[in-house]
């Protein structure tokens, strides 16, 4: 039995029409009601980019003819990885869920949960078929117009996809083990690392013949080998895979026989964590008033910026007691610029450990350890805080520091500050490893060093815009009144401007007046689009709450 | 629908929210159960639902022991916790249906009472809009609304009138909650406000650390204190929370 009653909504909905139509006034209401949240918008924007994004980048790929192993060999990782991270979602959906806690409230049976749960799963792996589709029939057009092999790639498509449910469904029975998160992901990221970008033939030999080990990979080399290749015997690979779409109502069966909503926690189906939630005070664990209050007093005589370090230190030193304050509570009290210039080294290590291997590896390779160590140690979207986290109230998201008196520039100065501090403490680590990278591939340290440092000064121009995007986030700027629209229609400009000049400086050739004329273009722009931004804050021209995306 | 229960204890890890509660309601009965924070109201109400087991003792539906796997007679209950749980991506009506369906209600014409409910509360040119899209109050409405439609014999409330509804929602649901009771069906709600507990029920459950400290009527618990007319509960908290 399925759990929607289309029948009788539909029902409901006639009928509540038809009496909304005898009264103009609710008829409007309902209108309106409608109009406003259409579900299927809220959808599109949810799929609608990753489905084009996925799409894009399979058909790009199956159309390079120098891409055709690395194709192949990623989407058999890309898909066994998918196998590993499906399977750990599924059993969430089944098992821990916070979704359970509304079938506690009716009276299901464990069957009926099951089936829309697992529904609900397969649903959310319909994004397979379609880069599946568009992998096989993009690998069919390269070698063949014949509409009989290009439809069979398109029914291997759909096979893999089903196939790749079996699986999901069959590791679904066992505890996944603390390894499937990662293989998955990295698997996942491997095998679209591989789709896109051109491998040497070696490495994607092995590539490939790994991937021919997993069962997602079975059939590929069916169709590549078999179809595509007109070698009859290579079809028997497509054999397992037709064997394990059999089995998918046999594995499911199974999970279904064995699933058991009952014996779930009680906590989960309560939706609520046990400790906290209503219930007696246990008198052998009863706070004592005194000491409460002395908690209290030793909370309260700490200073923000005693226990901070290093780089903290030096934001510390330029801060106010009152700023300090404020950058604390923004933080959530969890300070971490320390822990993040630490992580972001560990990283470039790593790839210094690399370097000796350079000339085997794609170049790409080489880079991303710059890359990565980037994202944790350059603050590039103005960094983490999480005072200025939206939590959801309701319809409407506001961040913590809404609701508490401190002004825009009491907590955007500090935010810049300690972004600025990042960035400089980045540069020499990002340097240095820019300088070996250069030596070691046999470039102009000098140059690619002035090449980091143009990225960094850009990336710290760009902070005043970073930081007022932390604010822009959960400000209300989707009703812009008329009044309003001249300026943001100037912070639009400077934003054009600033984006007009990185392009000049990184892009164009070498000359004097790039860095004269450019850099303070640069700066000016993001920092007076700071400033209008921060007008429109402190004059109460904007709201400091948000609407959900379902509105 | 005779409610029993007997000698039931619940605890988390140490802490004991229910302690050796009995208590037998009696059919057609509005039962408010009020309690200081922590009183153990809501696993109370949990344990009626079934969602939470007790340790010990046990919970009976006229004379049946209950237990979660009795889908019948889990069907004749329903339970709203304060903040209900929902598909957020659900309309009004697809969640009344589903909620009919699920109690075995789907019926021809059932369509018209629905209607005259989603009325009643305002609710009415919500019909097409999800549920996460609604305030607080609404979805609230929204899903009480669906309690009323499935119509069962026990109703189950956790804080009713702390949900966000609006004055008119507060007496439709008090007008439906009275004419159920009137028909038979037994409503057990929680609440923090006195005077409600005073005005809006025919019994009143008062529940200290976990214990029933008094089930009885107004008139009754009026007599057995000294306390003016108008601060009985009030006067019996205060005790309470001098007591402890």
């Amino acid at each position: 039995m399925r759990l929607r009653a289309k029948k009788l909504e539909k029902a409901i909905r006639k009928a509540a029409r038809a009496r909304l139509r005898g009264s103009k006034p609710l008829w409007k209401e309902y209108r309106a009601a409608r109009k406003g949240r259409a579900q299927w918008r809220h959808e599109l924007e949810r799929w609608g980019a990753a489905f084009i994004i996925l799409v894009f980048i399979t058909v790009h790929a199956a159309l390079r003819r120098d891409t055709h192993v690395c194709l192949v060999a990623g989407l058999g990782l890309y898909g066994t990885g998918t196998v590993l991270l499906r399977s750990i979602a599924l059993r969430h959906r089944l098992f821990s869920s916070s979704e359970l806690s509304f079938f506690a409230l009716y009276p299901v049976r464990d069957a009926q949960v099951f089936d829309h749960q697992w529904e609900e799963s397969f649903t959310a792996s319909l994004f397979l078929p379609i880069a599946f589709l568009a992998s096989f029939g993009g690998l069919a057009l390269q070698v063949t117009h014949n509409i009989l092999i290009i439809g069979m790639g398109l029914a291997l498509a759909v096979l893999l996809w089903i196939s790749i449910v079996s699986l999901f469904t069959l590791l679904a029975m066992w505890p996944p083990s603390r390894w499937f998160y990662p293989c998955g992901l990295l698997l996942n990221t491997i095998g679209i690392a591989v789709s896109i970008w051109p491998v040497p033939a070696f490495p994607a030999k092995v590539v490939s013949s790994i991937s021919t080990l997993m069962p997602a990979g079975w059939l590929l080399r069916a169709f590549v080998e078999g179809v595509l290749g007109k070698n009859p015997i290579q079809l028997l690979w497509a054999v397992p895979t037709a064997a394990l779409v059999c089995a998918l109502p046999l594995f499911r069966g199974r999970l279904r026989e064995n699933y058991h909503f009952d014996a779930l926690p009680e906590s989960l189906l309560a939706g609520v964590v046990e400790s906290q939630e209503d219930c007696a005070v246990d008198n052998s664990k009863r706070v004592e008033f005194g000491d409460g209050r002395a908690n209290i007093r030793q909370a309260l005589r700490q200073q923000p910026g005693e226990e901070w370090r290093h780089l903290e230190r030096i934001a510390s030193a330029l801060l106010s007691r009152r700023s300090k304050s404020v950058l604390h509570f923004q933080a959530g009290g969890f300070f971490s610029l320390n822990k993040r210039w630490r992580s972001s080294a560990l990283v470039l290590a790593a790839g210094v450990l690399l370097l000796p291997f350079a000339r085997m590896m794609p170049t790409w390779v080489l880079f991303a350890p710059l890359v990565i160590s980037g994202m944790f140690g350059l603050p590039i979207l103005g960094g983490r805080w999480q005072g200025m986290n939206l939590t959801t109230r309701h319809l409407f998201l506001t961040p913590p520091v809404a609701i508490y008196p401190v002004s825009y520039w009491e907590l955007s100065v500090p935010i810049f500050l300690c972004n600025m501090i990042m960035i400089l403490g980045w540069l020499p680590l990002g340097a240095a490893y820019t300088a070996l990278l250069a030596w070691r591939l046999g470039a102009n340290p000098v140059l690619w060093m002035t090449v980091i440092s143009e990225v960094i000064l850009v990336v710290l121009a760009w902070q005043p815009i970073a930081v007022f995007c932390k604010f822009a986030h959960f400000t209300d700027a989707k009703r812009i009144r008329l009044l309003q629209a001249p300026v943001y229609l100037l912070i639009f400009f400077l934003g054009l401007a600033f984006l007009g000049a990185t392009w000049i400086l990184l892009l164009l050739p070498e000359d004097s007046w790039r860095i004269q004329g450019c850099i303070p273009t640069m700066f000016l722009a993001s920092s007076l689009a700071w400033a209008i931004y921060g007008w429109l804050y402190n004059h109460s021209k904007i709201d400091l709450i948000t609407t959900s995306n379902e509105d | 629908m005779r409610i029993k229960l007997d000698g039931v204890s619940k605890s988390y890890k140490k802490i004991r929210a229910l302690d050796r509660v009995s208590l037998t309601i009696e059919p057609g009965q509005i039962v408010v159960v009020l309690g200081a924070n922590g009183a153990g109201k809501t696993t109370l109400l949990r344990t009626l639902a079934g969602i939470v087991v007790p340790d010990s003792g046990t919970t009976s539906y006229d004379g049946e022991i209950f237990k979660r796997s009795k889908i019948d007679l889990r069907k004749r209950l329903h339970f709203i916790p304060d903040f209900p749980t929902v598909f957020v991506g659900m309309k009004v009506a697809g969640h009344i249906a589903m909620a009919l369906r699920l109690y075995g209600k789907e019926i021809d014409g059932l369509e018209n009472r629905v209607v005259q409910i989603l009325e009643d509360f305002d609710l009415l040119p919500l019909v097409d809009s999800t549920l996460g899209t609604l305030s607080r109050g609404q979805g609230y409405k929204a899903v009480l609304a669906g309690l009323i439609a499935i119509n069962p014999d026990l109703w189950l409330l956790d804080e009713p009138l702390a949900s966000g509804m609006d004055p008119h929602g507060i007496q439709s649901f008090k007008t439906y909650a009275r004419e159920a009771a009137k028909n038979g069906s037994t409503v057990v709600n929680s609440t923090q406000i006195l005077e409600i507990a005073e005005n809006f029920s025919d019994r009143i459950c008062i529940l200290d650390r976990g214990s029933v400290h008094a089930f009885d009527d107004m008139a009754s618990l009026r007599r057995g204190t000294m306390e003016s007319q108008d601060g009985v509960l009030a006067g019996i908290f205060e005790k309470l929370r001098a007591n402890n």
